[in-house]
């Protein structure tokens, strides 16, 4: 048995999404679908770049970049099913992108975690308060320290329950790589986690 | 057995399939958290989040600004945000470092040639502008612009080249890579042994006014307050006269030139014999002293076990270069063609090196365009030469194979005019008339072909012309 209960839970979050007949829409030019697509492609995506990248100055321009390129090859898509792996594996692209060129620059101008992984908070509303957006923020700091394969395995599992075969689709590698980093980037999270009491105290406040 | 440490439990629970394990690891894990609370809490944690994580997001956005984003992704454009200012800042420091660096080093590089220029006060041979003036050489540098002080039998060694000078000579390098070598003599005497074998490299010697350019050679060059001389002990020197406009002087064996007269005499022999004894060359009992004014020059050191060996071993490389045609070493070949035409340049055996080397290129090597260089080289240098029938035919073959039909025609009529029964007039005809067919001129193409069908009626180019003259048919 694989982890039935979350795949049912994000298959139900996202049957939006796999509306065949929206993608056609769109793929046919439909600028509501597109609109409808994208309103319910933008929280999904902001949260796997959230998780994957890190809350960063520039993580909305990731987002953006992978929006941008979602609907630019949309019509390349030839299993509209598939619309959410698909989705993701834009994702993951970008993301790895983006975090290669960042670490290139931060090598050059002598990083300063202080400084540059403040959070933006330009865009902060008043929800942002709430116990489970801090704890998802907390974890997203905690996720920040793995690698970005392992950190993105982890998202896709223990965030969208994807199981490993199709993590590692996602991610272009086999079950058994997507299985090892999934294994490993959960035990150091979970390790994170346990060290941190902050985060257990919110952990629990967010389960009830 | 399995190890159940709390490393393999932990990643038994870390995995998917924690909630579906084996019988067996379900049986271990079991266990060892009876008696591990680290793993019991780990296992804790893990469900926590198991559970908490799928409902987690980040804080949603502003709607107008959720709007925004989702305009311009549908239009594929980025919103304009503001760069982060902590990059931005860094940027423009490292910006203005940069721009720091490099105004200090162009005001270092200015600073020093505009330094090296007022310590020049004299001119330069080409352009008649303030010279650099030679300033003391660092121990141990040979490059730069300094004075080289220079002691009769000890020679200043450039590369393969050797430069004595009389005690007043004052001599600069200006230059000085592997392929290259540029003094500039400011005053007094020296006498310089070239003997680079390379056609690449350069030996040059500027005075106040002539360049003086030389490649396997012994030469001597003077410069006093009011005249300028050249002499030349063995092989060629090219003098490019600045004080007589420009001209150029090619001096051979034994020449003098004396800058801005514009003539070339023999130089006396004492004088030479001067020269050689600074080298070195020849020893002082035959010095100068002795030599009577007009009496030749005892170059017993030097001259004669170098002139005789010059005909002998330029058609020893001669032969070699055959010899490695033969056994099809073209490339080896084509280099000891080189080497000779550098070494011996005046010689015989490098003037047929130079038709020689062009047939194969034009033939083997497919060099066409190198090829047509080597038989204009010839025919420039040697018109009635031995072998100037074969460099004009195959000067006009390689212009064939090159399209340039224009070319044959006026190659080919130039050498009719010249030998109208000369041994590749056959040829040269026909070829012409080939150029103008390839022209489109079948007229001039036809007369062409019967001149040759009339007056070399036995010969294969008869043949070609009757063929030639087929096609012309055919096109009208």
């Amino acid at each position: 048995m694989k982890r039935t209960d979350k795949t049912a839970t994000s298959s139900s979050a996202n049957s939006a999404l796999d509306d065949v007949q929206l993608i056609g829409q769109c793929v046919r030019g439909d600028r509501e679908a597109k609109e409808r697509l994208a309103r319910e492609c933008l929280p999904l995506v902001r949260k796997l770049v959230y998780l994957g990248y890190g809350r960063r100055p520039d993580t909305e321009d990731v987002v953006q970049t992978v929006l941008v390129a979602v609907f630019r090859d949309l019509g390349e898509l030839r299993n509209h099913g598939a619309f959410r792996a698909w989705m993701y594996r834009i994702s993951y692209n970008v993301i790895c992108s983006h975090g290669t060129r960042r670490s290139r620059l931060l090598k050059l101008f002598s990083h300063d975690p202080d400084i540059d992984e403040r959070p933006s908070t330009h865009h902060l509303s008043p929800e942002s308060s709430t116990y489970r957006t801090q704890f998802f923020d907390r974890l997203a700091q905690h996720l920040e320290k793995l690698k970005y394969k392992k950190r993105i395995a982890v998202t896709l599992s223990m965030f969208y329950g994807y199981v490993d075969a199709e993590i590692g689709e996602i991610m272009g590698c086999t079950s058994e790589t997507a299985k090892k980093r999934v294994q490993h980037g959960r035990r150091e999270l979970i390790k994170a986690v346990q060290r941190d009491p902050v985060c257990r105290k919110m952990m629990e406040e967010a389960a009830i | 057995m399995k190890d159940t440490t709390c490393r393999f439990v932990q990643e038994k629970l870390s995995s998917n399939e924690a909630e579906a394990l084996e019988y067996v690891d379900r049986i271990l894990v079991e266990s060892h958290m009876e008696t591990c609370d680290d793993c019991r809490d780990f296992a804790r944690v893990s469900a926590s989040l198991n559970r908490v994580a799928p409902g987690l997001a980040p804080a949603p956005l502003p709607p107008l600004v959720a709007r925004r984003t989702i305009l311009s992704a549908l239009d594929g454009t980025m919103p304009e945000r503001r760069a982060p200012r902590r990059l931005s800042y860094r940027f423009a420091v490292v910006g203005i470092s940069a721009a720091v660096v490099a105004l200090a080093l162009v005001a270092a590089i200015f600073g020093a040639i505009s330094q090296e220029e007022e310590e020049a006060p004299a001119k330069t041979a080409r352009t008649g502008a303030p010279a650099k003036r030679a300033v003391d050489a660092p121990k141990g540098a040979l490059t730069g612009s300094f004075i080289v002080p220079l002691e009769g039998a000890k020679p200043l060694e450039l590369q393969e080249n050797r430069v004595w000078g009389t005690a007043d000579a004052q001599l600069s390098i200006e230059e000085k890579t592997e392929s290259r070598a540029r003094i500039r003599l400011k005053r007094g005497k020296i006498v310089a042994e070239v003997n680079s074998r390379d056609l690449n490299t350069q030996f040059v010697v500027l005075t106040p006014s002539a360049h003086i350019e030389v490649r396997g050679t012994i030469f001597t060059v003077v410069v006093d307050d009011d005249v300028e001389r050249v002499r030349v002990i063995e092989g060629q020197v090219a003098v490019t006269d600045f004080a007589s406009d420009g001209k150029h002087h090619l001096l051979s064996v034994n020449q003098e030139l004396i800058i801005g007269q514009d003539e070339v005499f023999d130089a006396r022999p004492e004088d030479l014999l001067v020269d050689l004894q600074l080298t070195g060359m020849q020893t002082n009992t035959d010095g100068v002293d002795q030599a009577e004014p007009g009496a030749q020059p005892t170059r017993v050191a030097r001259e004669k076990p170098k002139v005789t060996p010059i005909g002998n071993a330029s058609r020893a490389l001669l032969r070699q270069a055959k010899n490695l045609r033969g056994k099809k070493r073209f490339i080896q070949a084509k280099q000891t063609y080189l080497r000779l035409m550098a070494e011996y340049p005046s010689s015989s055996a490098a003037a047929n090196a130079t038709v020689a080397l062009a047939q194969m290129e034009l033939g083997v090597l497919n060099d066409k365009t190198a090829a047509l260089g080597h038989f204009e080289d010839y025919l420039k240098r040697f018109p009635s030469g031995v072998l100037a029938d074969e460099a004009w035919i195959g000067r006009v073959r390689t212009l064939a194979q090159l399209s340039r039909h224009r070319s044959v025609i006026a190659a080919s009529s130039a050498y009719l005019k010249e030998r109208p029964q000369g041994a590749v007039a056959p040829e040269m005809t026909r070829r012409r008339g080939d150029a103008h067919v390839e022209q489109g001129k079948c007229q001039a193409a036809l007369l062409d072909y019967e001149r040759v069908m009339t007056n070399w009626p036995e010969s294969k180019e008869a043949k070609r012309a009757r063929t030639g003259t087929r096609v012309c048919k055919r096109q009208r």
